[in-house]
């Protein structure tokens, strides 16, 4: 429905822990007219230039909290709230050269009304800084 | 005939300004009001108002300081019910209640006087909530969207429970989606876009019209565009226009009447005849004004979905619409 607008512009960066680069990370809304309960967010599918992100090194931080896509599905409280970026992290030691990538999220949505999910997919080219 | 409806505007019509946060809620009341495309508002607690249907007192008095200084009309909160929160079963009845409830409260606490409900409030759903219904002074309006229309099976089933529970706080809000006679130009574009030939165009469109269930036409579509070379996976992008679009007979809204209290005035376009190319509001109003019906009306504009948001005026577009709105309450008092 809203597929342009679920990845935020300018927003991939790398993630440093102390010294190490650890993965990479940008910022991503919910792809429905209205807020969703995390346990509603079915699959967060992550393509970098062309290759699929294993499913268990995405995670969603929502409200300084980060959860895996395993935990989110047991998470029947928090929402993703309409309109408010959520970041999107993938764990990858040295994370991602400086310069474009394209970036390409399929958000899975389970709608109560709806026979399959929802799944609005959007690809940008987004650059990392050096 | 003295039918004189409240026309406003639901805030979901402005769901793009609100994804990429144009306007905070209180800004959004003002630019509504100062368009003049009130007095009546309506908005979906899960978009517009953060920790729905948690609301804390500044929320609360703000929204009341807000809509009294601005003169306009709480008419309808558009409440949820995710059935489907759980992987692993549907929410049960005692569930349901349990998340529909804070929501009829919080309509209560921000003076709205319909709740919109959803056709997946089952029945049994349905009776647990009218006494929650009744302590808060509010009624329930059960939307009619497509792919269902007046007379569809699983509204007349929820006519039949209505008969039953007998209760004046309960009724149906129409939404126009139900009973288009053509799909929304847009919508067809963002095929053309996604790959669908444009010589495929004019059949979806016959076969949108034509009888038979949605997901029988749609089939119906895909073997066709398949026989003409093109894969299923590409021709099966034409889908929202069976269940977004239905083409059920406008003037059977009237026989719902007098359960009616509140009405979804779909629109994707107005044309420079001021007329809505897909919807007929002579056919989908006119019938409900003179069976009676005296409550409000949103402009509910959804062609957001493929429209850039630089391109967005969506108030001026409103008021196209509310012009043509009051040509059909002015054919209709004559």
């Amino acid at each position: 429905m809203f597929d342009r607008y679920i990845i935020v512009e300018n927003s991939l960066r790398n993630v440093r822990q102390g010294s190490d680069v650890v993965g990479f990370a940008f910022d991503a809304r919910c792809g429905y007219y209205r807020r969703l309960i995390l346990s509603m967010v079915e699959e967060l599918d992550v393509e970098v230039d062309g290759t699929p992100v294993p499913r268990q090194d995405v995670s969603l931080t929502v409200g300084g909290r980060t959860y895996s896509l395993d935990e989110m599905r047991s998470e029947y409280k928090v929402a993703w709230e309409f309109g408010e970026p959520a970041t999107v992290t993938v764990a990858k030691p040295g994370g991602l050269p400086a310069g474009p990538h394209d970036i390409r999220l399929a958000e899975q949505l389970r709608i109560s009304y709806l026979p399959v999910p929802h799944t609005p997919v959007t690809t940008q080219t987004l650059t990392v800084s050096a | 005939m003295t039918s004189t409806p409240l026309l406003g505007t639901t805030l979901y019509s402005f769901t793009n300004e609100w994804v990429s946060a144009r306007y905070t809620l209180t800004e959004l009341l003002e630019h509504v009001a100062a368009a003049g495309i009130g007095p009546g508002v309506e908005l979906v607690g899960f978009q517009s108002i953060r920790n729905f249907p948690r609301l804390e007192t500044a929320f609360i008095d703000e929204f009341h300081e807000t809509v009294d200084r601005l003169g306009l009309v709480p008419t309808s909160l558009a409440a949820n019910i995710d059935i489907a929160i759980r992987r692993d079963r549907d929410l049960t009845t005692e569930e349901r209640v349990d998340y529909t409830a804070p929501q009829i409260e919080a309509a209560r606490l921000l003076g709205f006087p319909v709740v919109r409900i959803q056709i997946g409030a089952d029945p049994a759903t349905l009776e647990r909530l009218v006494p929650y219904a009744e302590k808060a002074g509010v009624r329930l309006g059960m939307e009619i969207h497509a792919p269902e229309g007046p007379l569809t099976p699983k509204v007349e089933a929820v006519s039949r429970v209505y008969d039953r529970i007998d209760s004046d706080l309960l009724g149906f809000i129409p939404d126009f989606s139900s009973t288009m006679h053509r799909i929304s130009a847009g919508l067809a574009q963002t095929y053309l876009e996604s790959g669908l030939p444009a010589d495929l165009l004019p059949e979806l469109q016959r076969i949108w019209a034509a009888d038979g269930g949605q997901g029988e036409r749609l089939g119906q579509f895909i073997a066709l565009a398949e026989s003409r070379g093109v894969p299923a996976a590409t021709a099966s992008v034409v889908a929202s226009a069976f269940t977004m679009n239905g083409h059920e007979r406008p003037e059977d809204w009237a026989e719902l009447m007098p359960r009616i209290f509140h009405v979804h005035a779909k629109f994707y376009d107005i044309d420079e005849n001021g007329e809505e190319p897909s919807i007929d509001y002579f056919r989908n109003l006119g019938p409900i004004l003179e069976a009676g019906f005296a409550g409000s009306i949103s402009s509910e504009w959804e062609a957001h979905s493929w429209t850039p948001n630089d391109e967005l005026d969506t108030a001026a577009l409103i008021r196209r619409q509310h012009d043509l709105m009051r040509r059909v309450i002015a054919k209709v008092s004559r």
